[in-house]
């Protein structure tokens, strides 16, 4: 069976809708990242200390809060999942203690509910320096992401291409990043994995469509830049489609079963894999036929591999 | 008619045998029961479980730290060489500790790496790695002399903000009940004019066998006191020989706990580099308890002698990084060796002889970063994980047949492969697999996919141009290839910046993902390439099923 029999879609004229979607997502993105005050760090980039713990009967959140704030942790997050047998407890930048805070807040715990066998099941300190350079690194590594794929793609392609995919994959990164921050989720490190992997999975997309764009350059030169824009763009549409529902099933799943560990993770893939999907047509194509439109030829000079 | 080249055959054999064999240990591991894995042989079971594909901290359960050389009071020459000792007494520590494959690298100029897979006491842990180990025999003051010097600083205390004072010091214990000593804005008083007890209203002085007297302090006070002590105006009346040390523990009293202060020599008349060996003794007095007896070494032992015959009747005190221990009496000449006595439990006895024997750290220790797992928590994630990618797998090889029909399946089986040789290859290049690494072969089946499509997409196109079919499959293929490659290199130039960039969690991501996409390369390009020229080859194909 096929799902996209011979579409004839007119995507470029369409683009302005491209446009005014991207527009609202990135606007959004920005309002809710300056209202927040930059993206919400998990420990792993803010530093501070993350414990979660198993009690054998559930506890309420709010006994868990009065046992912390006797120690001087009130102020600490805390969330339950699980049933209420699992707690989460988040905690800034320790003071030098003695006793490390982890063990300060679960002799606390441990105190505060006896009888109730507590099991610690991870617990994390990142020290603000550490917390500092991550965030560096993971600013470079997008960078350097971005820098090898611009070079990689202006030799396989052309500049134009290059500069309209990593323009599609800025927009991709920020309209994440946006939804993470309007949905108040953590960035942490597998998160930034998963950011990287949406790059590159973003890119694999657009790259199809240029692909055959610079493929039918040649084999439509004598028709409009526009056509072949069109004509490329349906034809692998039955390809993108398929690949993204395939991708986002084997995600989804991992998002719906996978544990609370890997949640973030998966969540993020699963923004990244629909909007990747949603700039390579809407965006990076859009962007390339403007460039091209505006600084070159409509036929035969332009597309032409180097 | 062209037959599938034989060397196509050969590799994909040579492969799979490869992987299989690769692969054989870790599920020879996974299929062993509980029981079965502990009636093994250790030293088998460790070359099994070497050979298996590694398990990252995060789903086998352990301890990750990330320590830094505090390098700040060294000299030029001991600086360079601190984080090589540094490594090798925590080694050895370690090693004694008796974890088993514990990783300890180096990160960087300053920085020391530590994974301690399945242990689960972190403190314990801490103890033994972060602690300096300085251990120094110091000549406790008389009583009297700790009296005047007292009363000085009583006379240079007054007028010190305590609040202040406080603020900057290292809290312990419980300060709910500490003393408001009134401090009075009164002028410089002479001599004769007693000056507010600042200081010694804190210590009690409680007389023991002997003579002597021990210096006390109730719990409430000791922040106080360690502040008044440790401010500069109170340093210029302590001579610069002496110092101040304070017991290691609290003990129990009836009005409440208090800790002992010490005056003691700052010079110390023995130091660690004396002591050849420590051991936990019984303790014959409470059994319950344990020593740790310090073994010397030849000039150790003579200074020893020395030192104690020296001073009958003084106290030695057994520092270890600025805490006192204990401070026995000399009653005698001590050839020989000496005891550190303390309560210390079964645990902290064996762990200090170790850290006593593996010698003491050349710089202090910062701890920047530290990551535990519990071993439920990684065997939870698994189990989540693997349920939710059979899941989501079964879905997208259903998904296959249904689209693509029987070359659907021949895609499927393609995936199927694929996960075979991820798996293999990781297990023979040693590499871990970490949770996010799990989620890497998750997005490898969707990229593994992608290939498939691709090719099959453009073969059903060449179909529609009513091309024969194996002229279809042939030019599907050539065409597909192209983009394949630029596709995949991409996403392969992401996973090796996050393979450089990346912590080990990260890292272990990035090596699956890029094993993951060579992997699908190479079963889409070739295999099922394979597959279906020796099906056109048997039949002559008039439709193609996709």
């Amino acid at each position: 069976m096929e799902l996209i029999k011979g579409t004839n879609i007119d995507f470029v004229a369409a683009r302005k809708i491209g446009f005014w979607i991207s527009g609202a997502l990135i606007a959004m993105a920005i309002i809710s990242l300056v209202a927040h005050g930059g993206p919400r760090y998990g420990i792993d980039f803010a530093g501070g200390t993350l414990l979660q713990v198993r009690f054998e009967n559930p506890v309420g959140v709010e006994d868990v809060r009065s046992a912390l704030s006797a120690v001087g942790y009130g102020r600490a997050e805390i969330t339950s999942f699980g049933g209420g047998d699992e707690i989460l407890i988040r905690v800034g930048e320790a003071e030098d203690t003695e006793v490390s805070t982890p063990e300060i807040v679960k002799e606390a715990l441990r105190s505060t509910f006896p009888g109730n066998p507590m099991e610690t099941r991870r617990q994390e300190e990142v020290g603000p320096k550490v917390g500092r350079e991550l965030r560096q690194q993971g600013i470079w590594a997008i960078l350097f992401s971005m820098l090898g794929i611009l070079i990689y793609m202006s030799w396989r392609f052309q500049f134009s291409s290059g500069t309209a995919a990593i323009a599609a994959l800025f927009h991709d990164v920020l309209i994440t990043l946006g939804i993470f921050s309007v949905l108040g989720r953590e960035i942490t490190l597998p998160v930034l994995a998963a950011f990287l992997t949406i790059v590159g999975y973003s890119l694999n997309d657009t790259i199809v469509v240029f692909d055959r764009i610079r493929e039918n350059m040649r084999v439509f030169h004598r028709e409009t830049f526009s056509t072949v824009v069109n004509k490329s763009i349906n034809r692998t549409l039955g390809r993108t489609v398929i690949t993204s529902l395939t991708t986002l099933l084997a995600v989804i799943f991992l998002f719906l079963f996978g544990g609370e560990v890997i949640h973030d993770f998966a969540f993020a893939l699963i923004i990244g894999v629909v909007i990747g999907t949603y700039s390579s047509i809407f965006v990076a194509t859009p962007i390339l036929y403007a460039w091209q439109i505006r600084f070159s030829d409509k036929k035969g000079k332009s597309g032409r591999k180097k | 008619m062209r037959k599938v080249a034989r060397w196509k055959i050969v590799l994909l054999v040579v492969i799979l045998a490869l992987a299989g064999w690769s692969l054989y240990p870790s599920v020879r591991l996974v299929a062993m029961s509980e029981e079965g894995r502990a009636a093994m042989d250790p030293e088998e079971r460790a070359k099994l479980e070497d050979q298996a594909i590694h398990l990252g901290l995060d789903l086998k359960g352990g301890m990750h730290l990330v320590l830094e050389v505090d390098k700040s009071e060294l000299g030029d020459d001991e600086a360079r060489d601190a984080v090589d000792r540094a490594m090798e007494i925590i080694t050895n520590r370690i090693d004694q500790f008796g974890v088993r494959e514990p990783t300890i690298q180096r990160g960087g100029a300053d920085r020391i790496i530590i994974e301690l897979p399945g242990l689960m006491d972190e403190e314990r842990a801490k103890n033994l790695i972060g602690q300096t180990a300085l251990l120094e025999f110091q000549l406790v003051q008389s009583i009297d002399l700790f009296r005047d010097i007292l009363f000085k600083v009583d006379k240079v205390a007054k007028g010190l903000d305590l609040e202040d004072l406080t603020r900057g010091v290292p809290t312990e214990g419980d300060t709910t009940a500490s003393d408001t000593t009134v401090v009075t804005e009164a002028d410089s008083l002479s001599s004769e004019e007693l000056a507010p007890p600042v200081a010694s209203a804190k210590v009690h002085f409680v007389p023991m066998g002997g003579g002597s007297e021990r210096a006390l302090v109730m719990e409430g006070n000791v922040n106080e006191l360690r502040a008044i002590l440790a401010s500069s105006k109170v340093q210029t009346v302590i001579p610069e020989d002496l110092e101040f040390l304070w017991a290691n523990e609290f003990e129990e009293g009836p009005e409440g706990r208090f800790k002992e202060i010490f005056l003691v020599g700052e010079d110390p008349e023995l130091t660690g580099s004396a002591v050849s060996n420590a051991l936990p003794t019984a303790n014959p007095r409470d059994p319950s308890h344990l020593h740790v007896t310090l073994e010397l070494t030849r000039k150790g032992s003579a200074k020893f002698t020395r030192v104690t015959g020296a001073n009958i009747g003084r106290q030695l005190a057994i520092v270890l990084d600025g805490k006192v221990f204990s401070a026995p009496v000399i009653r005698t000449r001590i050839p020989g060796d000496a005891s550190i006595q303390g309560n210390f439990t079964d645990e902290e006895a064996r762990d200090l002889a170790i850290v006593l024997r593996a010698g003491k750290l050349p710089a202090p220790m910062n701890f920047l970063e530290e990551r535990t797992v519990g071993p439920t928590l990684g065997h939870d994630s698994i189990r989540k994980e693997i349920r939710a990618i059979a899941i989501g797998g079964i879905t997208v090889v259903l998904f296959m047949v249904f689209y693509y029909k029987a070359s659907g399946l021949i895609a499927d089986m393609a995936l199927i492969l694929n996960l075979i040789l991820i798996l293999g290859a990781m297990a023979m290049l040693g590499a871990t697999l970490t949770l996010p690494g799990i989620a890497g072969i998750v997005l490898t089946v969707g990229l593994a996919v992608d290939a498939n499509v691709l090719i099959f997409e453009r073969i059903r196109e060449e179909l529609k141009l009513n091309k024969p079919v194996r002229a279809a499959i042939d030019r599907g293929y050539s065409r597909a290839f192209v983009t394949i490659i630029d596709a995949n290199v991409t996403t392969l130039i992401t996973a090796m910046v996050l393979l450089y960039f990346g912590t080990a969690t990260v890292k272990g991501f990035a090596v699956t993902l890029s094993i993951g996409i060579l992997a699908s390369m190479f079963t889409a390009i070739l295999v099922t390439r394979m597959v279906f020229d020796a099906i056109t080859n048997r039949y002559e194909l008039k439709s193609l099923s996709i």
